[in-house]
């Protein structure tokens, strides 16, 4: 946008005779001088004006937004670095930080052959094989539950959708329940997260049916629904188990998948994540400007030739392939999907495009960091990652009820 | 020659007619008023001309083809539509909001161009919203929103441009201008069908007049012949006078139909 706030307000400013051009100089003359059509010569240029051009462009909202939006993705790449390393450091043993960086660059850039004949096998394994997925996987999650997030709250117009609020999250669960139950999930390391993206999109399916009429959600309808759900899903899960009961190692093993976090985590989860993430993100990014129109209303949208079931298709396939990515490597993590991009909405504006890329960005520093207390607060103990999440998160989703108060209100 | 025509057209929702048997032509270079009371069918008949909704029953015609067949981004290039009592919530800047009018055009992708640049801030001039481009499009009073709108539905250049009672929310001296911005446009070669309340409005602004009732085209032509006070009082049961100031303009004043006991 910088391009065209700068084209239209070196004339606005030039015209309304404010020398500087603010914004609250535009609102304030209008207001004094009440509506008036403001007369625009055809042609102007920019070396008529007895003012900086740099000046205009700061004021306008779309470039501090667009300022904002390059903070964002520079804070997060630099939080990113530093939570990596220190995720990857931080351990109940002692591996020296200088030898972790060695094993790390060693293992990930193909060709770089450092010595590593000083640091212990034992050790090397650990920081490879368990520590590093680990934070990488960590990350992707953040990303996966942001970005699903952030298309979440596009397509129901609304920042209190997220996976986990509304029962998708639950729905991945069962879906990769009924994969482990049926043995179907011992088989190959890719039946549960198939499962998890058929609940997923399932339950999401069922909500946007259910609170969606007309072009329109209904909070109300989104809220209690998914509350149903969630009863529902998590009764089903119940369900699968007790069926299982008597095969008590099938049991076991859906226990602790439901249990999820990020411990034990090897490369096949980051693999699994990874190739989840990447179309989907794409995919939503892609069709990101379709999302913004849709803010408007479907019918608005439609009339600006926004194929608007089309992008309802995309946005429930690329979110429910998100959710259920990340809740089958990492069980169910809350309140990220509904944090992260309600947040950035504040500082970056609601555009799509920005707000899919800044919400990834954070959503992988912030679960990083998160998963960093979980190991750390109560060592050697380690706290279940949606707890951390759920700290956070429960109270803020309590300011934004209290923020949407009067539209619950008329509901 | 009428570029957009409906055939019979009717909308059935939940059992119930909301419009039927309507039939209404959009020439090309005029303004078209479609007047009648509450509940008529008048954004009814408005979203089928683009549409948002699709007939029950009846066609609509676009240059004599189907609109169906037509893409969504075929139809947005084409028709435009303002529609009554939006809102928006979320914080776009009213440029943002006005630039999304180039949608059709730039697709989703696309980056505007210095002449989609010009276009964005052409319409914003002729909606009066230039000194507003850099505000949030969710903090704006009715009247602001709906010539943002507007402008964004300007910014789209389709021909034939769809206004559902566009001066709702105006003070008198913007509406004033919307209505002769619209005579301007059908000036140019636009179409322009207008959803209207003010009958002294469509008098003075409208080539053609289709009335409507009960969601039927009770009569439909040339404004002078249609906006007869007869007619008036047979659809909206008001007594209607014609009358003519020193200037020469034209309206209608309007008493109740019975006296009250």
């Amino acid at each position: 946008m910088n391009d065209i706030a700068g084209f239209i307000f070196t004339r606005i400013s030039y015209h309304a005779g404010e020398g500087k051009g603010s914004e609250q100089r535009i609102a304030g003359g209008l207001l004094k001088g009440g509506p008036k059509r403001i007369a625009f010569p055809d042609a102007l240029d920019a070396e008529n004006l007895d003012f900086p051009m740099e000046k205009i462009i700061d004021t306008s909202i779309a470039n501090r937004r667009n300022r904002r939006f390059i903070g964002v993705l520079i804070l997060g790449l630099v939080l990113l670095f530093l939570f990596s390393g220190l995720g990857i450091c931080l351990s109940s043993g002692s591996i020296p930080a200088e030898s972790v960086f060695r094993i790390v660059l060693s293992n990930s850039i193909p060709g770089m052959n450092l010595d590593l004949a000083d640091i212990r096998e034992v050790d090397q394994r650990i920081v490879w094989l368990i520590r590093t997925p680990r934070v990488i996987l960590a990350g992707l999650v953040g990303a996966m539950l942001a970005v699903a997030g952030v298309q979440m709250q596009g397509l129901f117009r609304n920042p209190l959708a997220a996976p986990g609020l509304v029962g998708t999250s639950q729905g991945a669960s069962l879906g990769g329940a009924i994969a482990i139950a049926t043995g179907l999930g011992l088989t190959s390391i890719g039946w549960v997260p198939l499962f998890s993206f058929i609940g997923a999109f399932l339950s999401l399916f069922l909500i946007y049916l259910l609170a969606h009429r007309e072009g329109e959600t209904s909070v109300a309808m989104l809220l209690l629904a998914g509350v149903a759900l969630n009863f529902l899903l998590s009764a089903l899960v119940s369900l699968v188990i007790s069926w299982k009961f008597k095969d008590y190692q099938a049991a076991v093993e859906i226990v602790r998948w439901l249990l999820g976090g990020l411990k034990d985590r090897s490369w096949d989860y980051v693999t699994i994540a990874f190739c989840s993430f990447i179309p989907a993100f794409l995919l939503s990014t892609w069709y990101a400007r379709d999302l913004d129109l849709m803010l408007e209303g479907e019918e608005t949208a439609q009339s600006l030739g926004v194929e608007t079931e089309k992008v309802t298709w995309v946005v429930l396939l690329s979110t429910a392939l998100l959710t259920g990515a990340a809740v089958s490597v990492s069980g169910v993590v809350s309140f990220v999907g509904l944090m992260i991009p309600h947040l950035l909405r504040l500082i970056i504006g609601p555009g799509h495009r920005n707000l899919n890329i800044a919400s990834a960005m954070t959503g992988a520093w912030f679960l990083i960091a998160a998963d960093i207390l979980s190991r750390t607060l109560i060592r050697p103990e380690e706290l279940p990652l949606g707890i951390i999440t759920s700290l956070i998160g429960a109270p803020f989703f309590l300011f934004l009820l209290v923020r949407q108060r009067k539209e619950l209100e008329i509901l | 020659m009428s570029l957009l025509q409906t055939a019979d057209v009717g909308v059935m929702k939940e059992g119930r007619w909301l419009i039927q048997g309507a039939n209404l032509a959009v020439n090309e270079g005029e303004v078209t008023a479609l007047v009648g009371p509450n509940g008529s069918g008048k954004s009814t008949l408005l979203k089928l001309l683009c549409r948002l909704w699709r007939p029950t029953e009846g066609t609509v015609a676009l240059d004599g083809k189907d609109l169906q067949t037509y893409s969504a981004r075929e139809i947005a290039k084409r028709i435009t539509i303002v529609q009554q009592s939006l809102t928006l919530r979320y914080s776009f800047t009213v440029l943002e909001v006005v630039s999304m009018g180039r949608y059709p055009h730039t697709g989703r992708v696309g980056r505007l161009s210095e002449l989609d640049l010009e276009i964005v801030q052409n319409a914003m001039e002729k909606a009066d919203v230039l000194p507003l481009a850099d505000r949030h499009a969710n903090r704006l009073s009715g009247g602001e929103l709906q010539r943002v709108l507007l402008a964004r539905c300007l910014a789209t250049e389709a021909s034939i441009i769809l206004l559902d009672e566009p001066t709702s929310n105006l003070d008198l001296s913007h509406a004033l201008d919307v209505l002769h911005l619209c005579r301007e446009l059908a000036h140019e070669g636009k179409s322009v069908a207008i959803a209207l309340h003010d009958l002294s409005s469509a008098l003075r602004f409208a080539d053609q007049v289709a009335v409507l009732s009960s969601g039927r085209v009770i009569d439909s032509g040339p404004t002078d012949a249609v906006l007869s006070p007869e007619k008036i009082q047979s659809v909206f049961s008001v007594r209607a006078e014609r009358v003519r100031a020193s200037t020469g303009q034209e309206g209608f004043l309007f008493d109740r139909d019975k006296e009250p006991s």
